[in-house]
């Protein structure tokens, strides 16, 4: 036998052969052993490509991060010692002292402020331009200063600020660190805000307007069948306060993006059954909703809040599209069609929702979990869409 | 009791649907061809065990790769192309994988060129696809690849010397001394 012919016969027997199918169970093992472990390694290659449901967090988180740092900048925390940005008192040079509470003078009273200064005014919310300071030189030891404890290091001499005079700025002298220009001219409000603290913190629990931004995430429910792709809700909604009550009413405009998996039996286009041809029929849309609900505070304290809501939400559906397999008859073929536009395009859903809410001054972030339940049919397929999910809200008073 | 006859899907159905992701048309795929995939894949290593697994690994590549394989306009000519896809990319599977297990032996065939005993059976002529991939298996890998590559895919001396990674001598040399080996495993059978 030559080389050719050698080559030949096991080309021959190639060419002849006929492959066996795949054993029993070949598909399932593969599967497991190889195309979940590529798909998860896929997903850590592609770790700055987040799924939908890490984009999901990150717009929560982003929402919420940009909420605090919004508060922040209205309401910015006095530091320690009572400097406050833009009062001019940080121009003077502060060393480090130590106040002995006998020479701390007895605090003023507030106008209007009847209770005493030891009770109305912590140290918290005093303010250190209540003193004017002297520097002094270091005193190292007691012999300069009898009487004085050793701990010493420098010491400023105190004098407690004039008394305010009603009508007139609580603080009039001029600091010869800020040159001469009044050392606190915001302190009467200043102080008026903080001596009637909870009076303020009161009012501001009390808006009776607040609007905000909200983010979250949906799964689409039809007919009790709940989705397991994650859609993404966000919009911004507005509320007002009825009165002194504990009603509200809630209202806002919100984009949703909603996927779902539809029964032959549930879908019926054009209000006629679909065909037995059709087969795992999987739908997308995106929807404008307008939420109107009623919201009762089942808790309601200065700082937060537990509240159930319900109401309506008329939907107008802008985009849908289905995924389906079709069988022509030599086999299902999958089948993406866009049918925006087609079918009933506005319908309601029944609003139910509970919620917790935090208020920070006068920003708050409130979460939300809802149930949608249709009241009509909607869309292409005139189907009973509904949903369930969860919203987190920043809301400001206004 | 009547057995439902079984759904013959088109190819093109099947590419239509993998290319979607979708795992019921990767399954329809996988079977459909699995037998074809470890005929190649036999040819180019030691074991069944180890083909199945370049088999898998394979398809792990079909099902990566395949939004990038382009139908041609010609129906006819679809199955023909993809089958010459799928075995090329079988083929690159069990090559690397023999080249990935070159490098761990540092360049030494710990496999026996020769057999140390023959596989009774019929005469060459009337011989089976599957016991000649039996003799096939017995070469060492790197004269296993050469031969299955030169005498039944086709491919050249240039091609299989760029594709293993070797000079055009070495793989003259290589498919010289597969021949050799194999006719002398034929003669034992004969005997």
């Amino acid at each position: 036998m030559n080389d050719e012919e050698l080559d030949q016969l096991f080309r021959d027997a190639a060419n002849r052969f006929q492959p066996p199918d795949a054993p029993e169970g070949a598909w399932d093992a593969f599967y497991k052993t190889k195309m979940l472990p590529a798909a998860e390694n896929t997903q850590q290659d592609r770790f700055f490509i987040p799924r939908r449901t890490w984009q999901l967090a990150a717009a929560c988180l982003l929402l919420v991060a940009t909420g605090l740092l919004w508060m922040l900048w209205q309401h910015p925390v006095p530091a320690p010692g009572g400097t406050r940005p833009g009062s001019g008192i940080a121009a003077g040079p502060l060393k480090s002292k130590t106040i002995l509470p006998s020479e701390a003078a007895p605090l003023p009273p507030a106008p209007g402020n009847t209770r005493t200064n030891d009770r109305s005014l912590s140290s918290r919310s005093l303010p250190t331009v209540l003193f004017e300071t002297k520097e002094q030189p270091v005193v190292h030891n007691s012999q300069h200063l009898p009487g004085a404890p050793p701990t010493v290091e420098t010491e400023r001499k105190l004098r407690p600020a004039d008394t305010v005079k009603p009508g007139k700025p609580y603080l009039s002298l001029r600091d010869k660190h800020t040159d001469g220009r009044p050392a606190h001219p915001a302190l009467p409000q200043y102080y008026n805000q903080s001596s009637a603290g909870s009076g303020s913190s009161i009012s501001t629990a009390n808006a009776s307007w607040q609007v905000g931004l909200l983010a979250g995430s949906n799964l689409g429910m039809v007919r009790g069948d709940v989705s397991k792709k994650p859609g993404l809700n966000a919009g911004v909604l507005v509320q007002k306060k009825l009165g002194q009550s504990r009603f509200s009413l809630e209202s806002g405009v919100i984009y949703e993006s909603m996927t779902y998996a539809v029964n032959n039996e549930d879908f019926n286009p054009n209000g006629q059954p679909v065909s037995s041809k059709v087969s795992n029929i999987e739908g997308s849309c995106s929807m404008i909703d307008v939420p109107v609900n009623l919201r009762y505070d089942v808790v309601a304290s200065r700082k937060n809040k537990a509240f159930v809501s319900t109401g309506v939400s008329p939907t107008v559906i802008v985009k849908q599209s289905y995924v389906y397999d079709f069988d022509r008859g030599d086999g299902p073929v999958p089948v993406t069609r866009d049918v925006s536009g087609k079918g009933k395009s506005v319908y309601a859903v029944a609003n139910l929702s509970i919620g917790y809410e935090q208020k920070w001054e006068h920003v708050s972030v409130q979460i939300a979990p809802y149930v949608k339940i249709p009241v009509g049919e909607i869309g292409y397929g005139n189907l009973s869409l509904g949903g369930v999910g969860t919203q987190i809200s920043i809301k400001k008073d206004l | 009791m009547s057995v439902p006859p079984k759904t013959e899907y088109s190819l093109l159905s099947m590419v239509g649907g993998c290319k979607l992701g979708i795992p019921s048309w990767q399954k329809r795929l996988y079977e459909r061809y699995f037998g074809f995939a470890l005929a190649v894949c036999l040819r180019y290593t030691a074991s069944r065990e180890e083909a199945l697994e370049m088999v898998n690994d394979g398809f792990v590549k079909v099902f990566r790769g395949i939004a990038h394989f382009r139908e041609p306009d010609d129906p006819e000519l679809l199955s023909r192309i993809f089958m010459s896809w799928l075995k090329k990319i079988m083929i690159h599977t069990s090559i690397n994988h023999y080249q990935s297990a070159k490098r761990k032996a540092d360049g030494i065939d710990s496999r026996p060129e020769l057999p140390e005993a023959a596989t009774p059976g019929n005469a060459v002529d009337d011989m089976a696809y599957l016991d000649l991939i039996k003799l096939i298996q017995r070469l060492s890998p790197a004269y296993r690849a050469t031969f299955s590559l030169f005498a039944i895919e086709g491919f050249s001396h240039e091609e299989i010397a760029k594709t293993l990674g070797i000079s055009v001598g070495t793989s003259k040399t290589n498919l010289m001394k597969a021949r050799k080996n194999l006719r002398e495993m034929l003669e034992q059978l004969n005997e």
